[in-house]
């Protein structure tokens, strides 16, 4: 928490070196100038057709930048198959709270997640 | 057949003559037009949707420095009745809708006048409202006529016993949301008050239009109200006839007799300038096995407000387009306290044709068809209500050239057959219609000694072309090349003609020039030999009706072709390719037909995709009044769009055989894009726009 008087004069973003390769993906209601439904940020590190390690951001389902770390967690160890990406995204989203008018961002997420990670997967198979 | 024009000017694609003015700033629009002492109005607006205004407290509105007067209907001067409740501003304390005009600060600069009218307390004392549209309300009621005079409900044959016995039948209810009109140019008017008489700059639709309702509602003679409007960005309707700010900047000018400038904010105009009705269109289609119609039902329900009755004509394409011997078309209403809906391009035909043009796309799967022989298969001899010939029908011409150029055959008709990495592709087609009317007009035109003419009529160019087309026709009228020609349009002095609107303009006005022409031609050489005497000379011309009206159905067609992209993951739309067929009669002018016919389906794409107004019930407002929210396809969202027409020639329309096109190219694009989405998905949309949401699986 920031005190009186007090101001915000660097923030350090220590590198991540696996995220060199990273997609970032936002769904609109049209092509341009709107606000993402929903949006995806992720970077994977697979060897072996393992996940090693995995950072991933959703934008547009909450208040905030919602770090993904359920996900993140289920992922880590597991194999990079379409079936695991989709048991982590639903075990993200498993306690979301939608409203009558965005019920559709549950599912949007889960679709937009898994395909990230597999166009991950397959652009790490190919380097 | 009374005369017909030879065609030299016409039918060249000529570069719009008040291009230069348009890019260089040159062109001045309403607002921009300097007046020396001139004030701002800036107005209050309803935050209850029904009920009374208490009091207003201005004090502290009327304390600020350079706040000239506050209105409101405690000390606004009295109009004399007017026709549209709507226009009767500050007359009483009701309040009809949110967002109506409770009070207005005039002050010296614009921004003193908004942040004055931030100070004026308005007390209400609300009543509750009603604000919700739904086919199941019991208060649904039918006007004796819809808008323009058209017959309310229609019916031939018997609907139920035909659908009852058809062999194959469809009973499906299509959706179409609340819409506004979002032209570049907000509405906007400059009004100067003298013992002479009022004079408005003011973007409209045509300056009589305006000119009338002000003076009748200030208790002037018209002839004391002069309204211009030379160049105008764009109206789709919303310009046709004055709104509340047109008589509050009157008023405002009146009660200060200080010269008032009032351009509305994009927020304001989605409470006042009107907007498309909400639909909801039960469509019900009987076939025999051969896909041939035995039953068109078509049943809408929309809304209208209770300030300002306007009903609109959802179902009448479906009184023409197809032969089906038991017809029946009806129109109920629910009468809300609602913003004053009113007319956006092709009230009406756009709406009901998305309906009526989804249901033959599923009719066409439910025979085994392909849509385009479907239609072909149901194409009408005559007018299916009025027996009329039709006097010139070119639907099967545009599906037939337009399936040839966009590729459609062969095309399996399975959905989801299609697909290219995460995107799923389809195709759909669907017609198009707009009938080919005419209004009244008059025009006067003068030659000089040198040979230079002068045409004279109050049309008006929203932006279409108008000023280069009548000079296509005007020169070719007058057999002289268009730069002899020299137009005058956009004043109420001029001759008086009706709006640019209701695909009217070029026929009406048109007609008017012909034979304004062809009496100055007949002076010319009948009583001076040919020789241009030496004061000039002039001759006045007049369209009042055309006879053949009453023998032909006279409409305009085309065929709409789309192809679309779905995301399998995310359910995204994209329209990379629409076409356009269409044929309406001679085009004047190739180069701002297509602009024309590009627009309407870029405003189709716009519709089927993005564009909903969402009211609150809670309030009673359309709560995403900007760009922001209100979504309008981007440059983005457009991909090729190919235009083009088949020869047509009909010259029972108009001596110019040339039909309207300010319409008919947002006609069907909405459903040629949900039937390609059908195509590429298996999911059909019946409530537009298709979002994303409806096609996530």
């Amino acid at each position: 928490m920031l005190e009186h008087g007090e101001l915000i004069t660097a923030v350090d973003l220590p590198a991540l070196p696996f995220a060199t390769h990273s997609h970032y993906r936002k769904v609109r209601d049209r092509a341009s100038y709107a606000f993402a439904l929903v949006s995806v940020a992720a970077a994977l590190y697979v060897a072996g057709g393992v996940v090693r390690d995995v950072r991933i951001a959703l934008g547009g389902v909450a208040h905030v930048p919602w770090r993904a770390a359920r996900a993140e967690a289920a992922l880590r160890g597991a194999p990079a198959t379409e079936e695991v990406f989709g048991r982590a995204a639903e075990a993200e989203l498993a306690d979301a709270q939608p409203l009558p008018g965005n019920a559709f961002k549950v599912p949007l997420a889960r679709n937009v997640l898994v395909r990230t990670l597999l166009d991950l997967t397959e652009e790490e198979e190919q380097r | 057949m009374r005369m017909h024009l030879i065609a030299r000017a016409t039918g060249v694609p000529l570069n719009r003559i008040d291009g230069v003015q348009k890019v260089t700033g040159a062109a001045k629009y309403a607002y921009e037009y300097p007046v020396e002492g001139v004030t701002y109005v800036f107005p209050v607006q309803s935050t209850i949707a029904r009920g009374r205004v208490v009091s207003i407290d201005a004090s502290a509105a009327r304390a600020l420095p350079g706040v000239i007067a506050v209105l409101s209907h405690e000390n606004a001067p009295r109009l004399a009745p007017v026709d549209d409740a709507e226009l009767a501003v500050f007359q009483s304390d009701a309040v009809a809708y949110h967002g109506q005009f409770v009070a207005a600060v005039v002050a010296e600069t614009s921004e003193i006048a908004r942040q004055a009218a931030c100070l004026v307390v308005v007390r209400y004392q609300e009543q509750p409202h009603d604000v919700e549209l739904r086919a199941d309300r019991s208060d649904l009621y039918t006007p004796p006529q819809l808008i323009a005079g058209i017959q309310t409900d229609t019916a031939q044959g018997d609907v139920e016993a035909a659908l009852a016995s058809a062999p194959i039948s469809l009973d499906q209810t299509y959706m179409t949301p609340a819409e506004h009109n979002n032209p570049l140019e907000p509405h906007a008017t400059v009004a100067t008050w003298s013992d002479e008489g009022v004079t408005l700059y003011d973007s409209n639709q045509g300056a009589h239009s305006i000119r009338d309702p002000v003076a009748s509602a200030f208790g002037l003679p018209p002839e004391r109200v002069r309204v211009i409007a030379r160049y105008v960005g764009g109206g789709f309707g919303s310009k046709s006839h004055p709104h509340p700010h047109t008589i509050l900047t009157v008023m405002a000018a009146q009660a200060t007799r200080r010269p008032v400038k009032f351009a509305l904010t994009r927020q304001q105009m989605f409470a006042l300038v009107g907007y498309r009705t909400p639909t909801i269109q039960r469509m019900r289609l009987g076939a025999d096995r051969n896909g041939r119609l035995t039953t068109i039902a078509h049943d809408v329900v929309e809304q209208t407000a209770t300030i300002h009755e306007f009903p609109e004509h959802t179902a009448i394409a479906t009184r023409m387009m197809y032969a089906a011997p038991n017809r029946r078309t009806t129109h109920r209403f629910a009468r809300l306290d609602v913003p004053a809906n009113s007319l956006m391009r092709a009230p009406g035909e756009c709406p009901g044709m998305f309906a009526l043009e989804s249901a033959m796309d599923e009719l066409a799967i439910a025979c085994g068809l392909d849509p385009i022989e479907l239609r072909l298969r149901n194409e009408p001899a005559v007018d299916p209500e009025s027996g009329h010939p039709f006097s010139s029908r070119g639907l099967v011409a545009c599906l037939r050239e337009g399936a040839q150029r966009f590729g459609w055959a062969p095309r399996d008709p399975k959905p989801r057959a299609r697909r290219d990495g995460s995107w799923l592709i389809g195709t759909g087609v669907s017609a198009s219609t707009y009938p080919a009317h005419q209004y009244p007009a008059t025009a006067l035109v003068q030659v000089d000694r040198a040979g230079h003419y002068q045409v004279r009529i109050d049309a008006t160019d929203i932006g279409t072309g108008a000023w280069t087309a009548l000079t296509q026709i005007a020169a070719d009228a007058l057999e002289v090349p268009p730069e002899r020609v020299q137009l005058e349009i956009g004043d109420s002095t001029l001759p008086r003609a009706f709006v640019a609107g209701g695909s009217t303009g070029t026929a009406s006005w048109g007609w008017a020039i012909c034979n304004a022409a062809s009496a100055l031609r007949t002076r010319l050489y009948e009583e001076y030999g040919g020789i241009v005497p030496a004061g000039g000379l002039e001759a006045s011309g007049a369209f009042e009706t055309n006879p053949e009206a009453q023998q032909f159905s006279m409409h305009a067609f085309g065929a709409q072709f789309a192809e679309v992209r779905v995301n399998v993951d995310t359910g995204e739309v994209r329209v990379p390719r629409l076409l356009g067929v269409f044929a309406a009669g001679r085009i004047i002018n190739p180069k701002t037909a297509r602009s024309q016919l590009l627009g309407g389906m870029t405003m189709g794409l716009s519709m089927a995709l993005h564009e909903a107004s969402v009211l609150d019930p809670r309030f009673g407002d359309y709560v995403n009044h900007d760009f922001a929210e209100y979504h309008i396809a981007t440059n983005a969202d457009v991909g090729t769009i190919n235009v083009t027409w088949i020869d047509e020639e009909d010259l029972h329309v108009n001596p110019m055989g040339a039909k309207g096109i300010g319409e008919i190219g947002i006609v069907g694009t909405a459903a040629a894009i949900a039937n390609a989405v059908y195509h590429a998905t298996g999911i059909r949309v019946r409530d537009l726009p298709i979002t994303l949401d409806k096609l996530l699986r």
